[in-house]
């Protein structure tokens, strides 16, 4: 085998080449971050508006003295909602209630509710199966029937809010009983109210 | 000149063994490298994290560890053994990153939503105790990718001295390159109803950067 000088100074060339090409390398790491957000809705105890108060069981005690004159009994509770659907309503319905020892009238009793809004949500709109719009301070008992107390079409969080803090939309269901002499004495009922938030 | 080419012939032989000999005689000049490895020294790593959860009230939510081993070997020269032979130091590099992939049509997370946690530089290996660093980020607090975009520079290593810098050049000790500096922190994404119910899929990308001295 023999090598012409043309031809050598072209193995030349490819040999310094070799000897002096600069090696690559690796110098990246590459994190491919997948983050998947699932659907969520919330409902908390307005109280305790933690993960200790999800599902809350708020109770009211409405406690009568008869009198001329006297004051209504009332009592409250307030159940915030969070939800990253846009679409929502909150349903209530009444699964039981027992009012016959006390002898009480159902349009004795009145419920009012009132919604409110963290200063990063967006609140939602009243409506009910009553003749027209649910009016805060309709008569107690609502249809046995589950019916919406309330509707929204965006996700309850208006920016972000990490912590959570101001996020929500808060129901505050206030209850009261008529004072009257009609009712019977040291003898106890019971309404439950259950609200349930849905998100299709 | 002319018509007249002088021509010269070589055997194989003969040519092949002047390269070798250019070969042998010549120190192996190699400029700086560095690399970047998984924890089992695998180069070029690729990780994948996979995060799946639902808004709840709870802050932070899921995370995820990263660590990678970063080596930069300060050496220019180094003999055949790959021992410093020789050459300027390098004497300033950086580990930077750079973040993409949330391109969707107004995604709801942003990089904003996407955090470093527990920002931790362990050292490993005698060598690189020649390079101190310095980590613009607070190592116990919280950033964000969007903080990552505003200044890429994760951490700067500084080195003055001659010699081998993060030791990789040592490979004659003990052939292993146990000398690297680990970068690890945790990947963290908040719960927040703001959300979109989808998924997102942003990427980070680590580089090592000589800023200092004779980058090659």
């Amino acid at each position: 085998m023999k090598i012409s000088l043309k031809n050598f100074n072209l193995h030349l060339a490819v040999l310094i080449m070799v000897l002096f090409i600069k090696p690559v390398y690796s110098q990246t790491a590459t994190y491919n971050i997948t983050i998947t957000v699932m659907s969520s809705s919330v409902i908390t105890d307005a109280a305790n508006d933690a993960l200790a108060g999800k599902n809350p069981l708020i109770n009211n005690a409405l406690n009568i003295d008869p009198d001329i004159g006297g004051v209504n009994a009332t009592d409250s509770g307030g159940f915030r909602i969070r939800t990253n659907e846009n679409s929502w309503m909150v349903l209530l319905s009444v699964p039981g209630n027992d009012l016959t020892p006390p002898n009480a009238m159902a349009n004795q009793f009145t419920l009012t509710w009132t919604q409110t809004a963290g200063s990063n949500a967006m609140a939602g709109t009243f409506s009910g199966p009553f003749p027209g719009p649910l009016m805060p301070g309709a008569a107690f008992p609502p249809p046995a029937s589950m019916f919406t107390l309330a509707s929204g079409a965006s996700m309850t969080s208006s920016a972000r809010d990490n912590t959570n803090t101001n996020n929500y939309v808060q129901f505050d269901q206030s209850t009261e009983l008529l004072s009257d002499f009609f009712y019977d004495v040291s003898s106890t009922g019971f309404v439950d109210l259950q609200y349930d938030l849905q998100a299709p | 000149m002319g018509n007249k080419k002088r021509k010269t012939t070589f055997k194989a032989t003969t040519f092949l063994l002047i390269a070798l000999s250019i070969v042998l005689l010549l120190p192996t000049k190699t400029c700086s490298q560095n690399s970047i490895t998984d924890s089992t020294n695998n180069l070029n790593p690729v990780f994948n994290f996979d995060f799946s959860g639902t808004p709840d009230l709870t802050n932070p939510s899921f995370t995820g560890t990263q660590a990678i081993r970063l080596r930069q070997c300060g050496c220019r020269i180094m003999d055949t053994m790959g021992a410093c032979t020789g050459g300027m130091n390098i004497t300033q590099w950086e580990l930077r990153a750079t973040v993409s992939g949330l391109t969707n049509p107004d995604p709801e997370i942003q990089y904003m939503d996407v955090t470093i946690m527990n920002l931790n530089f362990t050292l490993m290996g005698m060598s690189a105790s020649t390079f101190t660093y310095s980590a613009p980020y607070n190592a116990t607090g919280t950033f964000t990718l969007e903080d990552i975009m505003n200044n890429p520079v994760i951490a700067t290593f500084n080195g003055s001295t001659f010699g081998p810098g993060m030791g990789a050049c040592n490979r004659a000790t003990n052939g292993t390159n146990n000398q690297y500096w680990t970068y690890s922190s945790d990947l963290g994404f908040t719960h927040d109803f703001f959300f979109d119910v989808m998924t997102y899929t942003p990427s980070v990308v680590y580089t090592i950067v000589c800023t200092g001295g004779n980058c090659p």
